[in-house]
This record gives C-alpha cells, structure tokens and sequence, in this order.
C-alpha cells in the first residue's frame, strides 16, 4: 500500500501559520458580521421584534450579510491552501484531545464551506443543493459560529505569536505567503465590488457579477413575478378587510377615492440588492378601525408559493410609510409588481412586501 | 492545541507502557489521556476555556436545528452529508493537490523573472473564479423573469479578469524591454 501524503510533501512557500494566522483573523471578523446580519434577516423573517425604521435598515444589513459571505469566499480559500497540509499531520487519529480538535476542525471547515457555497447558490438562483435554502443555512450557521469560537481559543496563542511576528523566511522567485496575503485581500475587494452593482448605486458599471442590473419594469427588479405566483386574471379584484366577524370589501376604484399617501422606499431582497423608488397608496393602519389596539395584520394574496402572505407587527402598522401601495414612480403597479395592490413597508425584507393582495386579516 | 511549530506536547507520542494483563494497556492509555486533558485545561486560561465552551454548545444547538431539518427530510442524511461533508473532501482531496500540481508545474516552465507575475494573476483568477462560477453558469435564469439575472457575465467578468493579467503582466514586460536594450 502506497504510503499516505504528508505536510512536508507540499512546497512550503506561500503558506505558514504566519498567513494563517493573518487570513484567519480577517475571516474571524468576516463570518461575524455575516452571522450576525444574517441572525437579523432571520428576526425579520419570523417575528415582528425589529423596528421600523429606519427605511433603509433591511437594505444595508442584507447587503452587507451577502457582501461579507461573498468577500469571505476568496479568504476561505486561501486559508484552506494555507493550513492544508495539517489535514495529513501525523498521528492521522490520535488521542482525545487530538480528535476533538479534529472533530472541532472538520466541523468548522464544512460548515464554513457549506454557508459560503449554499450562499453563494442562492444568490444566483442556482438551486443544485435541492433543499429549501434558508433554514438549513440558518442552522448551519449556527454549526459554523459555534466551531469558530472553539477554533479561534485553540489556536489563540498561535495567533498571538504570529500576529507579532515578521515573516522573516526567505522566498525564492515564486510568490511568497505576504504577496498571498495581499492577493487575497485584492480578490476579496474585487468580488465583493462585482457583485455589489445591485447594492450601491455608484457601483453599477463596475458589478460585473452583480445579480441584478437594476432595470426592471417601471425600474424596478422583480424577484417572483405574476406567471411564477399563478396570478393571471384581475378582472373583478376586491379587497377584503376581515376584522373579527366584521369583514368590508373594497374595489379597485374605492382604493384609489381613499387617501393615498406616498412614500420613497427600498425593495431589500433577501438575495442583498434593493432598488428604490416612489410609491403611493392607501396606508395600511387607514383600513383598520382603532390599529393602536392591533397585535397582527395578515395580508394575503393567491400566491399559493411560500411567499404568498405575511403578516404586519403594530410597529409596522403604526408606522406612516406602511402602505398597500396602488402606484409606483407614478404609474399603476405593473403585474410583476402586484397589480393591483401590493404591501410596502420600511425596513422590510422583500420576500414580506406581499404582491397582488386581495385579504388582510386584524388579529387583535 | 496543535500548532505547525509543534510547540505544546502531541498526546501520542509516548506510547503507554506495555503491561502483562490484557486489561493495564487500555487502562494506561486512558490514564494517558487524562493526564493529557486535565494539563490542556488547566493550562488553557480561563477565557479560552469559557469561548470554547460557549463554541461547542453553540455547535450543539447547531446540530439540533440540522438534525430536524434532516428529519424533515429537508434534506434527508445523505443529502446532507453530501452538501456538508463533502466540503472538507473537495477540498483536502482534490482541489488542494490539483493546485499543489499546478503551482509546481508552473514554476518549472515560467521564467524566473515572470513567475511573481504569473502566480499572483493566476491566483486573483482562480479566487475570482470561484465567486463567479455560478453567474457565468447562466443555471439561474428564468424565462419568466427578465429582471434577473440580467447582465452579460462573460463579457463583464472577461474585462476584470483580463485588467488583472494586463496589470500583473505589465511592470515584469517593461522590465523585460528596458533589459534588452
């Protein structure tokens, strides 16, 4: 049997707990910030806690949860390529403490590895895992944190030594573990630049890997659009206000006699880009007879998809940017974008910002 | 507590004493052991001790909101172990070694004076790659929605790949001519 590799057998250069130790402190802080954005999205999605406002909150926590897993990317794969050769150190198995260490390293690395691929997927809607994405990734999130904290207070004298430390061994003519360091840093910068188009406006030319250019119908990208969610015939579309045994219709043309309102807000798509724009229509607490004594609105639609309702806390009711929308930038809501009616609210993810609503239900 | 200067103690590499009974080796081994764990914690400080402990009971929780995923069949176990184990695979297994291979290749048949340049193109590249792979795929577009998806990857990802060879390549070119004349 041939013998199995060993650390020594891979070339030395450009790898060393010297840039271990510097990449995996910059993912140390990377993955931070992505967990605890993505521990937001998680709030936003299933409870009504968060506030409402401010407008842009979901916008700039989001992008940055998807900006810091994509910068992390190129990071991760330099510190795999830098501590590789320990994965073959000797003894393979060892004692209890030398499994556990193991055990604790394996966990980190597929975990890791797992968030930034299923990530990465998700935001190009390349659905290969055939899983329903986010509470698999909400879990193992929670796998990849946890194995960090162990890894980090295991390797912390290692880290300590080597963060004072110059790199004082001599490179040959190849590339050396600071030019790798650097490399990584401009990687990192590039990818998360290309694909932040879709989140800074200034960066659009440059987002050459940006999931959305930003043009959309009325300049506005769609995420789930009218022929996804089933939802083809408007003819005759009324509104329902369900409120106890008390239930009101409205129709198209009594909306638009009610107040109508307007507000300039975000969609923040959970996949990290957001697109403003002009929005009017009726405000949601303005349907509802006493809305400070509400404790839940459901809005609903005939989009049977996951995403076909949501429901309103009394913060985002009481809030005045809270609209059922009937107008955007000045025209009528085009299919894609929930003709006729859809809910916008400030500091929302857009999965929540229910289209083509037909029925509110106040919960008291 | 392992590191590449090998500076704390490795649990194994004393063997524990060969015994006559059966039964003294298993018991010397674990005695080993408990030697080895109790030093690592009384060592360790208390602040490493705290952060690795609130690390695996975070990883615990972790693993029960995995396991009813998986019992949800969302996936079922070996879709999931395909997803999360096969991570740590890919990457010891295959995509390290392949690297290893062609890094080594690559520094015998580059001149000297332009292998830095090279290395450091071909390396911005392949991290570059990895982040792009699936835009440049197209698998995530869907003729429903046109708002998606919707710029020209190639092209766009084939400038910022070609800048970063242009300004790698191009101080070792000027130093190549000025040598020459």
């Amino acid at each position: 049997m041939p013998e199995l590799p060993r650390p020594g057998w891979y070339p030395r250069q450009a790898r060393g707990a010297w840039l271990s130790a510097r990449v995996g402190t910059a993912l140390g802080l990377s993955f931070t910030l992505c967990f605890l954005t993505g521990l937001i999205s998680h709030l936003h999605q299933h409870s009504t806690l968060l506030p409402s406002q401010p407008a842009w909150g979901y916008a700039l926590s989001q992008g940055l949860h998807v900006t810091s897993g994509i910068a992390s990317i190129p990071l991760l794969a330099v510190k795999l390529w830098s501590v590789a050769p320990r994965f073959w150190k000797r003894p393979l198995i060892g004692g209890v403490l030398r499994m556990a260490e193991r055990a604790s390293v394996l966990v980190l690395v597929a975990s890791a590895v797992f968030e930034l691929v299923t990530g990465l997927l998700n935001v190009a809607e390349v659905y290969a895992f055939g899983f329903y994405f986010p509470p698999v990734h909400y879990a193992v999130a929670w796998l990849a944190i946890g194995a960090i904290a162990v890894h980090v207070a295991v390797q912390l004298p290692v880290v300590r030594r080597e963060l004072g430390r110059p790199d004082a061994e001599p490179v040959s003519s190849g590339l050396g573990r600071r030019q790798v360091l650097g490399l990584a840093g401009v990687a990192s910068l590039l990818a998360a630049m290309a694909t932040a188009g879709d989140k800074l406006p200034f960066l659009r030319p440059l987002g050459v890997l940006s999931q959305r250019s930003g043009d959309g119908p009325q300049g506005v990208p769609v995420n789930r659009s009218a022929a996804a969610a089933g939802v083809t015939a408007t003819d005759g579309w009324s509104l329902e206000v369900v409120d106890g045994d008390r239930t009101q219709s409205f129709t198209l043309a009594q909306m638009a006699a009610l107040p109508q309102r307007e507000a300039y807000l975000p969609i923040a798509c959970v996949e990290g880009w957001n697109a403003w724009a002009r929005w009017e229509g009726v405000r949601l607490a303005d349907l509802i007879d006493a809305p400070g004594a509400v404790s839940l609105v459901v809005v609903s639609s005939p989009d049977r998809g996951g995403y076909g309702r949501s429901t309103v806390g009394p913060g985002t009711l009481g809030d005045p940017q809270t609209l059922l929308a009937l107008r955007v930038n000045g025209d009528a809501l085009a299919p894609d974008h929930g003709y006729p009616l859809r809910l916008i609210a400030p500091n929302r993810p857009g999965a929540l910002q229910t289209k083509w609503v037909n029925r509110i239900e106040v919960q008291r | 507590m392992t590191n590449d200067s090998g500076s704390s103690p490795s649990p194994d590499t004393s063997r524990p004493p060969r015994g006559r009974s059966g039964l003294s080796r298993p018991r010397a081994w674990l005695g080993t052991q408990f030697v080895d764990v109790t030093h690592a914690l009384r060592t360790a400080g208390r602040a490493r001790l705290i952060l690795a402990a609130a690390g695996a009971l975070t990883v615990l929780y972790g693993g029960l909101l995995v396991l009813e995923q998986v019992l949800h069949d969302n996936p079922g176990p070996v879709g999931f172990l395909t997803w999360w184990a096969g991570g740590p695979l890919v990457v010891d297994l295959l995509a390290v070694p392949v690297v290893v291979v062609t890094a080594i290749g690559l520094g015998r048949v580059i001149p000297a004076a332009w292998r830095r340049a090279v290395e450091s193109a071909a390396l911005v590249n392949l991290l570059l790659v990895l982040v792009a792979a699936p835009f440049l795929s197209g698998l995530g577009r869907r003729p429903d929605n046109p708002s998606l998806l919707d710029r020209d990857y190639v092209l766009g990802f084939g400038v910022l790949i070609g800048l970063v060879w242009l300004v790698a390549l191009v101080p070792p070119a000027v130093r190549a001519l000025r040598a020459r004349r």
